[in-house]
């Protein structure tokens, strides 16, 4: 296998795996707690 | 006012909605025509013009359908005809958007045919392979299984699945109908999302043990020492860099991006009409298309060739692999018969894109669906009865004019292909120049869980446009020749010709049937007194349409 193929499949495969990785931690995670502070600060603007 | 003539349930969850537009987007095309379209188009520097092309296109147009369906939700309205109506501000628009509903009905014409092969192929390896001898030449074994193909898909001759008794693959094509049917009728959280939340990380765990089983397998034959792991991914990743300046590189990258993210295809613009309207789309949408990418560069593009070269050799796998049919039910099956424990990684190979069919099928129906509730004002239940009909009929039509699969290449070519550029571009054209990029972009913008780059302006206005015309017309000047000619039976036999122009006649019926439904749904939507063509953007902006009930 020579070397531009190692890189190139490389950088490919670790660019879709982090992309998905990162997207997934966004959603999971961060937008869970964003969408758990609008749900706090809407109860506590409701009378 | 009455802005929901068809209440539908709502997605479960934020994460449900995702699996299913991935699952929509995830099909064979990740597994059979990726691996071979780079292979064949400068191997690993393929991947320099796939990824601009997901950059410039894939990414952008997926935003813009995400924010279009999510948009004509909260105005009521979940179907192409409908949304694209509100878009591009009246009824020119709102009846090419009809074509919205066009592509993925018609496209299920023939596709459950193809899942409905790869149930037959798995069932087949599971209960002990598919006849092909480990002790014949290579040659001999892809013409068995060329043989095997022909029989399941009864490709030699028109009619042959309904001779000699009931044929194996209508029996699978009713059980994977069914399926289809059962979950559709299921509606969104309880039916789809459910297939997907289950099918999703099943489809990459199994494609992650057939990963493991190819890189692992070393050099399976010591007599010949050439064919092992690192020439498989030597032939699938070597970069050749003059295929970059190659037109024909750069619409093979930009085709399969556009192809296989499910872009212009009328299913994400009907998925995102059901969130709500401070959902994340931003996200959402990305998170869509980098699950796509993971089955397709991480997985298709590390197992289909690797081990066709390993088993085949590279000049075996040059002659019998590219094509997806090609690849997938010629080349493969006799990968796994020289492959140690062959039938059972076989079983979990057509298993794995069964799953992967079924997804996409099944968000193949739902925009129909969505469409006659609203169009018709039928019931949940009405709705998935009538889509049946059509179905079994589009189906059958399908399966009876099977003869070298004439009458699904040419739906596929002209539907499935040449179709989706023509939706792609007219919700550009709606999205981005007639309710305007920067309006489009605020509305996206709402609920995101990060801001879409500046940049995205000019591109969604100019860069997008232009690539999306530039691909069309050299995809039209490379292709629609030959199937004009083949059509009109230039220079072909009478029978495909015949063929062709049956499929031609499905279309032309299945698009009129569209349009006379997008007229009475036109009138049923005025006199509900819906706001069918987005005037309330015109005088308010994109406020206006947070107002529940505001429609004249």
């Amino acid at each position: 296998m020579t070397v531009p193929a190692i890189l190139f499949m490389i950088i490919s495969v670790s660019f879709v795996i982090s992309l998905a990785i990162w997207c997934y931690y966004q959603l999971l995670f961060k937008g869970d707690r964003n969408q758990g502070r609008d749900q706090a600060s809407t109860k506590k603007s409701s009378p | 006012m009455n802005n929901k003539l068809t209440r539908e349930q709502g997605w479960g969850t934020r994460l449900g909605v995702i699996l299913a537009v991935s699952g929509s987007a995830v099909g064979l095309g990740n597994f059979l025509r990726f691996p071979g379209n780079a292979a064949e188009n400068g191997g690993g520097a393929f991947l320099i013009p796939y990824f601009i092309a997901f950059l410039l296109l894939g990414i952008p147009i997926g935003w813009a359908e995400w924010t279009m369906g999510r948009y004509g939700g909260h105005k009521g309205f979940h179907s192409a005809p409908a949304i694209m109506g509100v878009w591009g501000r009246g009824p020119v628009a709102r009846y090419c958007g009809s074509f919205g509903v066009l592509v993925p009905l018609v496209v299920y014409f023939y596709y459950v045919m193809i899942e409905a092969w790869c149930l037959s192929y798995a069932w087949s390896y599971a209960t002990g392979g598919i006849g092909i001898s480990p002790d014949q030449s290579v040659t001999n074994q892809v013409l068995a299984s060329q043989q095997f193909f022909s029989e399941t898909t009864g490709s030699n001759s028109n009619g042959l699945l309904g001779q000699n008794g009931l044929h194996s693959t209508v029996i699978f094509w009713g059980i994977t109908f069914a399926i289809n049917i059962f979950f559709l009728y299921r509606g969104l959280s309880r039916g789809i999302e459910i297939v997907c939340r289950w099918a999703m990380p099943a489809m990459a765990i199994l494609g992650i043990i057939v990963l493991v089983r190819v890189l692992t397998l070393g050099t399976p034959d010591p007599e010949l020492p050439d064919q092992n792991v690192a020439a498989g991914l030597n032939f699938m990743w070597n970069p050749d860099f003059a295929a970059l300046g190659n037109f024909k590189t750069w619409l093979a990258a930009a085709g399969q991006i556009f192809f296989s993210l499910s872009i212009g295809f009328g299913v994400i613009i009907n998925y995102a009409s059901y969130m709500k309207k401070d959902d994340d789309i931003v996200l959402s949408s990305l998170t869509a298309s980098a699950t796509n990418e993971f089955f397709e560069v991480a997985l298709g593009g590390m197992i289909t060739l690797t081990a066709a070269v390993m088993f085949l050799g590279v000049l075996a796998t040059q002659a019998n692999t590219g094509g997806t049919f090609s690849t997938g039910f010629s080349a493969l099956p006799v990968v796994f018969v020289r492959m140690p424990w062959g039938d059972f990684f076989g079983a979990i190979w057509y298993f794995m894109l069964f799953l992967a069919a079924i997804t996409s099928s099944l968000s193949m129906l739902q925009p129909s669906k969505a469409f006659f509730q609203e169009a018709l004002g039928l019931t949940h239940k009405r709705a998935t009865i009538l889509i049946a009909g059509i179905c079994i009929v589009g189906n059958l039509f399908v399966l009876w004019f099977s003869k070298g699969l004439v009458a699904l290449d040419t739906l596929d070519f002209w539907v499935g292909t040449f179709m989706i550029f023509v939706v792609a571009g007219i919700q550009l054209i709606c999205f981005s120049w007639i309710f305007g990029v920067d309006k489009a972009l605020e509305e996206a913008q709402r609920g995101a869980l990060f801001k879409i780059p500046r940049i995205f302006r000019f591109i969604l206005k100019y860069v997008s446009p232009l690539y999306l015309l530039v691909i069309f017309i050299g995809f039209c000047w490379n292709n629609v020749p030959s199937y004009v000619q083949s059509t009109l039976g230039i220079g072909e036999g009478e029978s495909a010709d015949m063929s062709a122009i049956y499929a031609w006649l499905v279309i032309l019926f299945t698009a009129a049937l569209l349009l006379a439904v997008t007229a009475i749904g036109t009138r049923r939507w005025k006199a509900a007194g819906m706001d069918i063509n987005g005037s309330e953007l015109l005088a308010a902006g994109v406020d206006s349409s947070d107002k529940p009930g505001s429609a004249p």
